[in-house]
């Protein structure tokens, strides 16, 4: 017979259960051998092995399958504790991959995505920089000038327009190219030109299948958007995304920017969107960027201290998710490890209480690989109930954790149990059953008891403090963070303290080219109205309030602004306020006087400093009085010195001026009111005074500021309470398992302790006894979870206010907690030892 | 064993023609194949692969048993035996099928010369 035909049945063996090879290898191998060879009969054969040997592994496993779900409904208490953590922990672990998967790891819905990015300008202030959107002069220049690029396109910022009948529609303002530079295709119609009319539109492909029932036909009809007739050029595929700096989001329509004429000298703010040539890094891209910065600043105007930088879209994107999601998945992750560790523990255990089960099956014939197998399957069946648990119980909780999670990041709302986290799931399961059954059934096999068992059991104790250690951690680090954060003086006081915000209707301003609200008097008139409103104690108009910041303004002062110094080139805060602003806000008035009525006039040249303004540039005192020059034909003369505010809890107070509101900025309008109380109805009674006059208002909100600085708090808040109580459940599950491993230990040693009792140990003898193994179990848990902390902890330092990730008030808060709980955690084993009677233990023997 | 053997009829067929070349002498698997092979006329072939296995089941039912090496034979060749439960079986699904061939051969379905 052909020696090959030999190897191959031979190898085919191997499909075999092991115990069914070993007694008949050789004899089918010699039967296969003696028969004629055939080409029909080999391939029989090998059919035959095959299907049959997959017929007797399936039956074994289906025989073990049924023996453990016997096996484990007859311990219901224990079944039900192992089922229930797992379910927990997978629940938890599986809502924390599929928010992960929904917003990082599902790839952007463009033509690749690492080719796209954002261009920023930034400004370095006196505290740190300040970045900016580009204006639509600067993204022709940089089209032109910068040849790194394969594409610059831009969008404006997403609004809200109105639309036939009364509806709405959320729209984008694009350049012609925007398409073509995410690389997404029409599903029908094209995409706008360059060259043709300004009044194209693309709609959403649901817009499409919503309003228009899905006809072909709808290329070259009309949609009204605020008033102006848009013809309809394309439909965009269906999800399609649009990325924004800080977020990704579902537009209805997109039309072409409007075209400014340059006379007018006014700019449009956009978000330059660029494509990389393929193969060109974003660093090379930064540096092309750097060459032509000086093309850019001309395009922007004389502004001191730019510069332009780039980066992918992920990071723009994502930087904040990134953090948090990872940080909550780790802390998911470190609570199911425990969890598993905790499993086998009890596993162990069990296996120790069913010895006399095992021998009965290997006297009876069954191999410790039987066994062992036999254990395992019966582990993966706990594992797989409590999987199914979990993921119902992970569906249910989806809703609210998309509802919780803080921060708004881009495709949070569209996280759920799909095929991926399917997928994960069924990992899981495998990773658990590994995790927890790999011992025990190991176990079996080696049929080593005694020893062997009691390191393991101490290692999965280490492993557990360690893990429970590096949670508990990052709670007490971020929670050190957090007061230090909420404790800085704000400057301010926000009791019944209302801000509104007041969005121009840019299609006015593109119509009219002025920004309404600079309509002489409309503002205060709106401020008259607003404080007539009955409840409402007093009204200042504002371009921003502190954690408002609805419109943040930075202004360069050029070289030799300070006729003292001869100062250089600087950028600082601006902020247009009313008279009554400060006593409103109670921002304490330092030095000088308030605005009055004189000051509000169009040639007003009194201004405010802040304390930080005044501590940087005028270090000898006396700021008020002195002359900022501005331009070379605008002087401002300092009349008042107030103090520092915090625009959010995380930055530092800006050096910032503050000018008397008198509309000279822009379109954007804000203000702030107080009321004696809380004033059901004042959001609606606000935004009808405001539709009433002729501020040529688009949307307007109010809010509560107080409500806006507990919202500042949420996203760290959240962060840390989420991490709290996983870190609580974490130190729960590790308590628990070092009670189990020294509960365990001592009752094996009752009779050592016996008879140490009986030769004059003292009560204080044993509990050391006792303790000390807790506490050496506690220490290698402290010192592998200090190093396990140091490993993950950078993944913190995003969130952490002025405190190092490795905090030593936190971490030494933490490791003396460890070391106070792993003795609590032996308290009840000591004193059982202690009342060990020497001649019961000794009737043991 | 007070069971009744028809309690496992019908019989895989393979499985009744080992237990009918058993009962005709002990043997050992590649023998067992040669002679069911042989008195088909090779249309019931006997392949290691489907062999064994039915061997293996067999013997943890109890229907066959090893019996000791016989001395001028290769002693790794292992030979069987029907125990009385196997051969208890071999006859109830005999007398099955028997009652199916007269039915068979009453309906004229079976040409006289088959039984030659």
């Amino acid at each position: 017979m052909n020696p090959w035909l030999r190897r191959l049945f031979a190898l085919l063996l191997f499909a075999y259960p092991r115990d069914f090879r070993t007694s008949y290898a050789l004899t089918m191998r010699e039967h296969f051998e003696s028969e004629t060879p055939e080409w029909s009969g080999v391939l029989r054969t090998v059919w035959d092995v095959l299907s049959g040997a997959t017929a007797m592994r399936a039956e074994n496993v289906w025989r073990d399958f049924i023996y453990a779900v016997r096996m484990n409904a007859k311990a219901p208490l224990f079944t039900t504790v192992v089922v229930g953590a797992i379910a927990l922990s997978i629940a938890t672990n599986t809502v924390a991959f599929a928010l992960l998967n929904a917003v990082l790891l599902k790839p952007l819905p463009y033509a690749n995505p690492s080719q796209l990015g954002f261009v920023w300008q930034r400004m370095t202030g006196p505290n740190g920089p300040t970045t900016m959107p580009l204006s639509n002069v600067q993204v022709d220049a940089l089209a032109q000038d910068s040849k790194i690029f394969a594409s610059v396109t831009a969008s404006m910022s997403p609004d809200t327009v109105a639309t036939n009948g009364g509806a709405t529609l959320r729209r984008l303002q694009v350049k012609a190219n925007y398409f073509s530079t995410l690389g997404v295709r029409p599903v029908i119609g094209a995409f706008l030109t360059d060259g043709g009319s300004a009044q194209q539109a693309v709609i959403s492909w649901s817009l499409w299948r919503t309003r228009f029932g899905g006809a072909a036909n709808v290329l070259g009809k009309t949609l009204k958007l605020q008033g102006d007739l848009y013809t309809i050029a394309g439909v965009a595929p269906q999800g399609m995304l649009d990325p924004t700096p800080d977020s990704l989001v579902q537009t209805e329509v997109w039309t072409k920017i409007p075209r400014m004429p340059s006379s007018s000298g006014n700019q449009i703010v956009v978000f330059p969107l660029v494509r990389l040539h393929d193969g060109v890094s974003w660093q090379a891209a930064q540096a092309d960027l750097s060459r032509i910065q000086h093309a850019l600043n001309v395009a922007s105007g004389p502004f001191p201290g730019v510069h332009y930088y780039t980066g992918p879209l992920d990071d723009s994107l994502f930087s904040g998710a990134r953090s948090f999601l990872w940080m909550v998945y780790a802390a998911v992750t470190g609570v199911l490890l425990i969890a598993c560790a905790n499993v086998a523990n009890l596993l162990l255990v069990r296996g120790t209480v069913r010895e006399g089960e095992f021998a009965t099956r290997s006297a009876v014939g069954a191999s410790p690989r039987r066994i062992a197998s036999q254990v395992f399957t019966e582990t993966a069946v706990l594992a797989t109930a409590g999987a199914a648990i979990g993921l119902v119980l992970a569906w249910a909780a989806m809703p609210w954790a998309r509802s919780t999670i803080p921060g708004d990041f881009p495709r949070l709302q569209t996280a759920g149990i799909d095929s991926p986290v399917l997928l994960y799931v069924v990992g899981l399961i495998i990773a658990v059953t590994l995790l927890t059954g790999m011992l025990p059934a190991y176990k079996r096999r080696s049929n080593k008891t005694g020893k062997m068992s009691k390191h393991i059991g101490r290692a999965l104790a280490v492993v557990e403090i360690a893990v429970a250690f590096a949670l508990t951690a990052g709670f007490g680090v971020m929670l050190h963070s957090f007061v230090a954060m909420t404790s800085v003086p704000l400057g301010f006081s926000a009791r019944n303290v209302y801000v509104a915000n007041i969005h121009p209707n840019r299609d006015t301003i593109f119509r009219t080219q002025i920004p309404p609200i600079s309509h002489a008097g409309v503002d205060r008139e709106i401020v008259r109205r607003i404080r007539a409103i009955p409840g409402v104690l007093d009204a200042t108009a504002a371009t921003s309030v502190p954690f408002q910041n609805a419109f943040r303004m930075t202004i360069g002062l050029q070289a030799g602004w300070n006729r003292d110094r001869n100062g250089p080139p600087l950028m600082v805060g601006a902020v247009q306020v009313g008279a009554t602003y400060f006593q409103l806000l109670h921002i304490p008035m330092l030095a000088g006087r308030g605005f009055a009525a004189a000051d509000f006039s169009e040639s007003t040249s009194s201004v405010a400093v802040n304390e930080t303004f005044a501590h940087e540039y005028f270090p000898r005192g006396n700021v008020v009085g002195k002359l900022i020059r501005v331009s070379p034909g605008e002087t401002w003369h300092v009349v008042a010195l107030v103090g520092d505010t915090r625009a959010s809890f995380k930055e530092e107070p800006q050096a910032t001026v503050y000018l008397p509101f008198n509309g000279g900025f822009g379109p954007y309008f804000g203000l702030a009111l107080r009321t004696a109380g809380p004033l059901p109805g004042l959001a609606g009674e606000v935004k009808r005074v405001i539709s009433r006059t002729d501020a040529g208002a688009g949307a307007v909100d109010v809010s509560s500021l107080q409500d806006l600085i507990a919202q500042n708090a949420a996203d760290t808040r959240t962060g840390m309470e989420l991490l709290g109580v996983l870190a609580g459940v974490a130190l729960l599950l590790a308590l628990c398992g070092i009670y189990s491993v020294i509960a365990y230990a001592t009752q094996r040693r009752f009779h050592e302790i016996g008879i140490r009792v009986a030769v004059g140990a003292r009560p204080r003898n044993v509990i050391g006894l006792i303790l000390n193994a807790a506490l050496v179990q506690g220490a290698l848990g402290i010192a592998a979870g200090l190093l396990l902390f140091a490993c993950t902890a950078r993944l913190l330092a995003v969130e952490l206010y002025k405190t190092a990730p490795l905090d030593p008030l936190a971490l030494g808060v933490v490791i003396v907690l460890m070391i106070v709980c792993a003795a609590a955690a032996a308290l009840v084993p000591a004193w059982r030892a202690m009342r060990v009677q020497p001649a019961s233990a000794l009737r043991y023997e | 064993m007070a069971r009744d053997p028809r309690s496992v009829l019908p019989l895989n067929p393979r499985a009744f023609y080992i237990l009918v070349a058993l009962a005709a002498e002990q043997s050992h698997g590649y023998a067992i194949a040669k002679s069911v092979e042989a008195a088909t006329d090779g249309v019931v072939r006997l392949t290691a692969g489907t062999l064994y296995p039915l061997i293996r089941q067999m013997l943890a039912d109890g229907w066959i048993a090893e019996c000791g090496a016989v001395r001028d034979q290769d002693p790794r060749r292992r030979m069987y035996r029907l125990t009385p439960w196997g051969t208890r079986i071999a006859q109830a699904e005999a007398l099955r099928l028997a009652q199916a061939v007269r039915m068979a051969s009453k309906s004229r379905l079976i040409p006289a010369e088959a039984f030659a």
